[in-house]
């Protein structure tokens, strides 16, 4: 009994975490930016959730993540809903496979899926239709700062999504 | 993990991304219309992106009114309380003020342009990972709003909608390289051709460019759009901070720091009607 509901409980506090983050990232309310780079905060929650998660599960977060968030920005056309949807796998996959869910390696594949995002960010959007220059400007002044950025702030979301394990 | 490849999951996340490949191809080919999940998931989550958005705003204005009012410690905590009360009226006053000043401007702004029809919106979301600041407003088709109108706020123009839902519509800034129109120095008349690029954009400013070498444009001359393109004509766009010559020589450009501030934006205008609307679109070519 006390297991299923902490186990509800932890549900509704990870559906919150998500309905929180995604509403600051979408209104930028509070300005995390250091020059170029700007933290993808849903990413990283999304990262350390999808450590901790069945490949499912993942999956669906990362499909209703992407949704959302294709609905707050122009020109995606459901990018993000089919990026973070593969990216959400990817990381769950490679935690529960090849590496295992320490700090070191968790971190390692919160990178990964950070560069993986924001270079496919930057083929779909900047590759056609920009010049050389632009291109290049926004994968290295932008993406790969962004992508490490992002890395960072997986920590958090790691240690309370460790910390829900613990207690379910 | 090879159990999961073969699972129903699996087969059903396939689904579902081949789904949404579909139709972003044909959102694709219809043009400047939200894709049909991103209109429904903005629909239904407009109401609390806006609520969010008021409620988040509510607290920086207030933050902000007692981090200006606190710079003395008071002891008497009465005088406390009765301060901060105090407070919480001059942000409410300040609120209202604003209000007053945005409406107030913007007839100034009708009076000058009586053929423009306004749509009030203001910002709900914003798409953090944009370097051109792109946002999301609340007004959509039904509100009469359509691809390509014009937004502005009472100190100038910010960008054209460049993408339009039923509830909600996207809005390109003037940072943007998919911007381009012709545009005008107040002082001298000279005319060129606005555009943003990447490397402006972190700086918040924007390119006007293709100006003749004769020209006389200085800075501190303030930019208008001359009617060529999307916009009408006279809309202030910004002013003038770097003049210098292109790559080859053959022409000048000068680095533009919209009225605007698009940053920070909160409520906005949008022009759904002027006199000869239906020109060039967006892009610069035509409609």
């Amino acid at each position: 009994m006390i297991k299923f509901n902490s186990s509800t409980a932890i549900k509704i506090i990870t559906a919150i975490l998500f309905v929180f983050v995604c509403l600051f990232f979408s209104i930028g309310t509070i300005d995390l930016r250091i020059k170029n780079a700007t933290p993808f905060t849903v990413l990283a929650l999304l990262t350390a959730y999808a450590l901790f998660s069945s490949p499912t599960k993942s999956a669906f977060a990362g499909l209703a993540v992407g949704v959302f968030l294709d609905s707050t920005s122009g020109g995606t056309y459901g990018f993000n809903s089919v990026v973070l949807m593969l990216i959400s796998l990817f990381v769950c996959i490679t935690s529960n496979n090849i590496f295992n869910k320490n700090l070191k390696a968790s971190l390692v594949i919160s990178l990964l899926a950070a560069v993986t995002y924001f270079v496919l960010y930057w083929a779909f959007f900047y590759i056609i239709g920009c010049s050389l220059r632009e291109s290049l400007t926004y994968l290295i002044n932008y993406g790969f700062t962004s992508a490490v950025y992002t890395a960072v702030f997986v920590l958090p979301f790691y240690y309370i999504f460790k910390f829900f394990q613990k207690l379910i | 993990m090879r159990f999961f490849f073969s699972s129903k999951q699996f087969k059903i996340i396939v689904a579902v991304t081949l789904s949404i490949i579909a139709i972003a191809v044909l959102s694709m080919l219809l043009g400047s219309r939200i894709s049909p999940q991103s209109d429904i998931i903005g629909t239904i989550t407009a109401p609390f992106k806006a609520a969010f958005t008021h409620l988040s705003n509510s607290v920086s204005d207030f933050v902000s009114v007692y981090k200006d009012g606190t710079k003395t410690q008071l002891e008497n905590t009465e005088l406390e309380a009765e301060l901060n009360e105090l407070r919480q009226q001059m942000a409410d006053y300040e609120k209202i003020t604003k209000e007053n000043e945005f409406y107030k401007n913007y007839l100034e702004i009708k009076e000058n342009h009586p053929d423009f029809k306004f749509v009030p919106a203001y910002r709900i979301a914003r798409d953090n990972l944009d370097p051109y600041k792109s946002f999301t407003i609340n007004k959509g088709s039904l509100d009469g709003v359509s691809a390509n109108d014009p937004i502005i706020t009472n100190a100038g123009l910010v960008g054209y909608i460049s993408e339009v839902g039923l509830t909600t519509s996207k809005v390109a800034t003037v940072l943007s390289p998919d911007i381009t129109f012709g545009a005008l120095g107040n002082r001298t008349n000279d005319s060129g051709i606005v555009s943003g690029t990447i490397e402006l954009a972190g700086s918040m400013r924007t390119k006007f460019f293709n100006l003749s070498r004769s020209c006389n444009i200085a800075i501190g001359d303030y930019v208008v759009t001359s009617g060529e393109g999307v916009f009408p004509a006279g809309l202030l766009v910004g002013e003038i901070k770097s003049v210098g010559s292109d790559t080859y020589n053959t022409s000048i450009y000068a680095e533009v720091e919209p009225f605007a501030d698009i940053e920070n934006i909160r409520e906005v205008m949008v022009i759904t009607d002027f006199e000869g609307k239906g020109g060039l679109n967006a892009e610069g070519g035509s409609k």
